[in-house]
């Protein structure tokens, strides 16, 4: 071996840590909020189509639309009066020919005029890029009752139909399967996700792709014709910041869509055989909540039909997902059945003072039948919807206040004191207090209407009386006890300041905060 | 490049002493053993979600443990702005975390099942009670800081400034206290009772309740249950443990366990090596002595050799003395006779 | 031959004379300090970092730079390589000074120091890792004051003492190697118990095979490193033997250590690959760990290998100092760069000027020793008297 020199090590070792300086490179930046994007499509062809699979192209949409200048034809067919919303093509399959030939031509056009244009035949990295794809943003458009009235009373909408004044027919539509046509038919419009879900079902377009032809080339008909339209450009309705700038209308007119205002809900079929022994019905407000849901969609999930024509008392219909009907209107943990709703709604601060308390799951037999209170005799003479008319108005006159002299105005709490003086507790006001917050929500009134249940939001764990027992009855002075076959039952002082302070934390009461103790009670000289 | 066989046999031995070293991480034959803590000893439950962060638990355990007051009073709650750790002079802190929704946190020791800063202690000064506490006896420490180091919630504090008697300084869990009955001074004194004290099994039981009655309210985690081996003081929240300052990838591997390889390598060493090391002198002292004899064999057979060669050398000489003697004496006597031949001619 | 005429001129101020000085003095008056007003004037140590350089440099490389003393003696006489003899004595010079200094340092860091001999004595942790370095020590502080008293005796002319004590050489060579695998072991194994503060490419199960292989080739290149500062320095005490051996000492421990180097840099990388660590090589921290380990391992052991295989001094000692300020990156590294690695900045440790200035001290102590001793007892040469031995 010939004799390397020191300086001839030297330089190989700068070399070797030359090439592992690259490794820095590799740190991971954090992406910040702004960095994402909305209009970011994924074009993605599958292994099926090419063997040596490259890395998948992000395809920033809003970019493109604005270097057209608004112009959708320049890459997307009319047919039949509406664009197309694929890639220079109507029904054929992509293909990676398609895509190189049409974007790159485009490109190298672009270019030749000295304009800022995308890759060329060579960049292949600069469109297929191996790094990490810009996130995004993209959020979906809730399509709510307002956004609806905004449409259904523009005088802007153009609609084919001779036979309606009114906007329906230019969105809704049914499709008849023999002549597989759609048509419109009065009456019977219904949610677009009933039927376009979101990927392709048999021949029925996904919901992006209804939507985007339906609502974007109606848009941007409009534009076109110089008029007020909304957005036609992915950010205008997929960007967060953009969809809080939708005006929410108020006072929006009841849909028409001859829904009853009453209805009376049984799981057994009215004058039917064997159904004796069943829940009594249940008088529904179908017109009270209608105001109150975003959309149908919230409780009529699938379709404007009946609960019961999909969820059936033993669960066994596939129409139904399988859940029976008791779970559809019971289960406390989903957002579209009369508890689970019921149940987030308790979370509202007017509530949730009491309610933040109570156990998740607690059996009250009591409380079933603030909703089960339509007797089966009387469903069978009269028509259900005039007996659960009748039963829903009987109930709103049913709440009253408890009269004020029977509430103690202030109660004296001095069983704890100790460093503090007595705490001057003002009964009567916190009673009043809650009993105006309760009075915000009729639901509320119902379910209240028995006012001795309200004072066992504070007085729990006892019978219903007027007279409620004392706290030290069951919380003990010395503490909690922990131990075998005991429950978490707090001690006087953590029961004390556990109901009370978790009260005002819940019930966004700001004037009282948890650390100010005095204010309660007053320090001891 | 030849080795030689007692470089050979040396490094092997080192190679094996090596991997036993380090590849040993469990050497207690039942390796799935794991201590679940003294039966019936106590611990401390601390429901974040009802933590209000009045500091009284900060207060109560500065005057229960006779500690300086602190510069800013216990009710001046613009502390919490910032979060702090445990110091020489406070054994625990209450810290606030999020920006809307505030959670409050009290930090202190945690009391571990098998304390790190027990195992770490070279002279016993940190020990286990089986009470539950975390005793430490100022009257052995020397003051190494090693329980500081090994601490994986970071808690010990130490007293710096003390010259001649400085000392560690954690949460006792007022187990002077506990002797005589009384409540540690911060569970007592917590108004909310987001600190609650009793057996460790049972306060594990209430916990898991509590996430059950209120699924929506709590992570479904008790903190402490099975964290560095298990802890005494265990914790609710209802934010995830590691946005509320709490470490989630401490794994549940106690301490003691960590160091138990290591330890258990160190008798093997004191067998194996004087062993290996004695037969590697032994090796390479036959080894000399071998090569010695060899070189003295190789000696005398040169020497023997040599020996053979000159005797060989005399023997053709000899002959050739010999011959050339005989020719002397021949040509003498032939030359005498031819004397007396020409003698007795001439008479 | 006369050694003592070519000693030069016994001046009182010469410049290292005057530096040492300084640094002496200097050093009194930060022990002052130190033991008056208390850890937190001097350091700047606080609760989340309560090692400093005192520990990770005093302790850890000092421990891990004065194994040259049982390597070489291991060499010399367990390996019977005589041709190391003379670098024997000057290496357990070394290995004694060193361990005597760890333990003056410790009584700086440690918050009450004449407690020191309690976890020995008086009340044993066993189940600390630290105890295990304390004992070890502990007994091989002993051992090596036993392997270097013959040089003392010799000067002081104990003969009988001497020549009983120089028959215990290989039972305490031995004795030596056994203490000092444990406790370079050991103090590697003190980190196993963070594994939630050290970065995880420092972090393994292997770290005490880490500390106590890479302590064989410390000792060696402390041990060519010194010798060429004392050719350079102390010439004239060296004797016949001494210097004809001294490139051969040079030249075998070159290639030792080249060979141990180049299996440690093999058993770093499988510990990486075992934990499976390799994404942390593509962050800032694995630049480092890279530096460390190929720059300053791999790096010098292949100067080594060449500069042994050429029999160039020059490239060997390059290596050895390269090899040195290796070890001290990785036992810095570990102690605190790569400790508490998780932290904010803010958090982090920075030693201070009196930190720094105190370990100073205490390496200029040794080197004074060093020479006090070097130049009076019979370390770099042999006793006139003993000369058969």
């Amino acid at each position: 071996m010939s004799k390397i020199k020191p300086f001839q090590l030297i330089i190989f070792a700068i070399i070797v840590l030359f090439f592992l300086f690259p490794f820095i490179g590799q740190t991971t930046i954090k992406k910040s909020d702004d960095d994402k994007r909305v209009d970011h499509i994924t074009i993605q062809l599958g292994a099926e189509l090419s063997k040596e699979e490259m890395p998948t192209v992000g395809f920033l949409h809003d970019l493109h639309t604005q270097a057209v200048e608004g112009k959708c034809a320049t890459c997307h067919i009319e047919k039949e009066g509406s664009f197309v919303f694929e890639f220079k093509r109507t029904t054929e399959k992509a293909s990676m020919e398609l895509y190189h030939d049409e974007c790159i031509a485009c490109h190298v056009e672009k270019k030749a005029s000295s304009e800022k244009a995308g890759p060329l035949t060579a960049d292949c990295r600069s469109c297929h890029v191996a790094k990490e794809p810009i996130e995004s943003s993209w959020t979906k458009l809730n399509f709510d009752k307002s956004l609806h009235f905004v449409h259904e009373n523009s005088d802007r909408i153009k609609t084919k139909d001779t036979a309606n004044k009114d906007n329906c027919s230019a969105c809704h539509h049914k499709y008849n399967e023999k002549t597989k046509e759609i048509f419109y038919l009065k009456g019977e419009e219904e949610s677009c996700a009933y039927c376009h879900k979101s990927e392709k079902q048999d021949n029925i377009k996904p919901i992006r792709q209804a939507s985007h032809n339906a609502c974007v080339t109606c848009h941007q008909t409009l534009k076109s014709e110089k008029t007020e339209a909304g957005p036609v450009t992915c950010n205008g309705c997929h960007d967060k910041k953009e969809q809080l700038k939708i005006k929410k209308r108020t006072d929006i007119p009841r849909l028409k869509r001859n829904q009853p205002d009453e209805v009376a809900m049984t799981g057994w079929q009215i004058g039917g055989e064997g159904t004796k022994n069943y829940m009594k019905g249940v008088a529904f407000n179908h017109k009270g909540h209608e105001t109150r849901a975003e959309s149908c969609k919230v409780c009529h999930h699938e379709t404007l039909k009946k609960c019961n024509d999909c969820h059936k008392t033993d669960g066994g219909d596939s129409k139904g997902g399988f859940v029976s009907l008791e779970q559809a209107m019971h289960n406390p943990g989903s957002d579209r059945s009369c508890m689970g709703c019921h149940k987030t709604l308790t979370k509202n601060s007017d509530c949730a003072g009491c309610h933040f308390q109570l156990p998740a799951k607690k059996d009250n037999s009591d409380s079933c039948q603030i909703c089960h209170n339509l007797p089966q005799a009387q469903l069978e003479i009269m028509d259900s919807k005039e007996v659960a008319r009748k039963a829903l108005t009987d109930l709103s006159k049913e709440y009253n206040r408890v009269e004020e002299d029977k509430i103690p105005e202030t109660v004296v709490i001095d069983v704890l004191a100790n460093e503090y003086m007595p705490s001057q507790f003002p009964h009567r006001k916190m009673v009043q207090a809650i009993s105006l917050r309760v009075e915000k929500s009729n639901m509320a009134k119902v379910f209240h209407t028995d006012q001795a249940g309200l004072c066992m939001g504070c007085h729990h764990n006892s019978p219903k009386t007027p007279e409620p027992p004392k706290c030290a009855s069951c919380h003990s002075k010395k503490g909690p006890a922990i131990g075998e076959g005991l429950d978490d039952r707090p001690g006087l002082k953590g029961a004390y300041h556990g109901q009370c302070i978790t009260c005002h934390q819940k019930m966004d009461v700001k004037s009282v905060a948890a650390t100010d103790c005095i204010k309660c009670h007053e320090k001891k000289k | 490049m030849a080795i030689s066989r007692r470089k050979f046999l040396g490094s092997l031995g080192a190679a094996i002493g090596a991997t036993t070293t380090g590849s040993l991480t469990k050497a207690y034959g039942a390796a799935n053993k794991h201590f679940n803590g003294y039966p019936g000893s106590s611990g401390v439950l601390h429901d974040t979600t009802l933590c209000i962060g009045c500091r009284k638990c900060e207060q109560a355990c500065n005057t229960v443990n006779d500690l300086p007051q602190p510069e800013k009073p216990f009710d001046d709650l613009s502390i919490l702005d910032k979060n702090r750790r445990t110091q020489a002079d406070a054994f625990t802190v209450v810290n606030q975390f999020g920006a809307d929704e505030k959670v409050f946190v009290k930090k202190q020791c945690n009391h571990c099942l098998e304390p790190a800063c027990a195992s770490a202690c070279f002279v016993k000064a940190l020990k286990k009670t089986p009470e539950g506490p975390v005793v430490y006896d100022a009257s052995l420490c020397v003051g190494c800081r090693y329980c500081m180091v090994a601490c994986p919630f970071e808690i010990p504090a130490y007293e710096y400034d003390n010259v001649l008697t400085p000392k560690v300084t954690k949460c006792t869990l007022c187990a002077p206290r506990l002797k005589e009955g009384k409540l540690p001074g911060c569970v007592e004194v917590c108004p909310r009772e987001a600190l609650i004290f009793g057996e460790r099994e049972a306060l594990i039981k209430i916990a898991r309740s509590r996430i059950q009655k209120h699924p929506d309210q709590y992570v479904d985690h008790v903190y402490g249950e099975h964290e560095m081996g298990g802890t005494s003081w265990l914790y609710l929240s209802g934010k995830p443990f590691e946005t509320i300052g709490m470490r989630e990838d401490l794994g549940t591997i106690s301490a003691p366990e960590l160091t138990s390889g290591p330890l258990s390598a160190v008798p093997i060493v004191v067998g194996l090596w004087p062993v290996l090391l004695t037969g590697v002198y032994a090796i390479s002292k036959r080894k000399d002595k071998i090569a010695k004899e060899e070189k003295e064999d190789a000696l005398q057979a040169a020497s023997v050799q040599a020996n053979e060669e000159m005797n060989q050398k005399i023997e053709v000489l000899r002959e050739k003395m010999t011959k050339e003697k005989t020719a002397a004496i021949n040509f003498e006597v032939k030359k005498a006779l031819e004397e007396a031949e020409k003698g007795k001619q001439e008479e | 031959m006369d050694l003592d005429s070519q000693m030069p001129e016994n001046k009182k101020f010469t410049v290292f004379n005057v530096v040492t000085g300084i640094i002496l003095v200097g050093g009194l008056v930060l022990t002052i300090l130190r033991f008056t007003m208390g850890l937190g004037a001097v350091t700047n140590l606080d609760n989340t970092n309560p090692w400093g350089i005192w520990i990770g440099f005093d302790l850890l490389c000092g421990v891990a730079l004065a194994a040259g003393g049982y390597v070489t003696s291991a060499a010399c006489y367990i390996f019977g390589l005589k041709r190391f003899h003379s670098a024997v004595r000057p290496a357990i010079l070394t290995a004694f000074l060193g361990y005597a200094l760890v333990v003056l340092a410790l009584h700086y860091d440690v918050g009450r120091p004449w407690r020191l001999p309690y976890p020995i004595f008086y009340s044993q942790g066993t189940s600390s890792l630290l105890f295990e370095v304390g004992l070890c020590v502990f007994l091989y502080l002993t051992v090596l004051f036993v392997e270097f008293s013959p040089s003392a005796m010799e000067w002081l002319g104990f003969k009988k003492l001497r020549s009983w004590v120089v028959k215990l050489t290989l039972l305490l060579t031995i004795f030596g190697v056994i203490l000092s695998t444990l406790h370079q072991s050991s103090l590697g194994a003190l980190f196993m118990i963070v594994p939630s503060k050290l970065h995880p490419l420092w972090y393994s199960s292997y770290l005490p095979v880490y500390f106590f292989i890479s302590s064989i080739f410390a000792g060696m290149s402390m041990v060519i490193f010194e010798g060429s500062l004392a050719h350079r320095y102390l010439k004239y005490k060296m004797d016949e033997t001494h210097l004809s051996e001294s490139r051969g000492v040079a030249f075998g421990f070159a290639k030792a250590a080249s060979w141990v180097m180049m299996g440690y840099f093999c058993i770093k990388i499988i510990g990486l690959s075992i934990d499976n660590n390799w994404h942390y090589l593509f962050t800032g921290w694995g630049l480092w760990f890279l530096l460390e380990i190929v720059g300053f391992v791999l790096f010098p052991a292949i100067l080594y290998a060449v500069g042994s295989r050429e029999k160039n001094l020059v490239l060997v000692r390059l290596a050895s100092i390269w090899t040195v300020l290796g070890i001290i990156l990785n036992r810095l590294n570990i102690s605190v760069v790569a400790f508490n690695w998780h932290l904010p900045s803010a958090q982090r440790y920075c030693p201070s000027f009196m930190e720094i200035a105190t370990s100073v001290f205490i390496v200029t102590l040794g080197i004074v020793i060093y020479r006090f001793i070097a130049t009076r007892m019979p370390i770099l040469h042999e006793h006139s008297d003993y000369k058969a031995h």
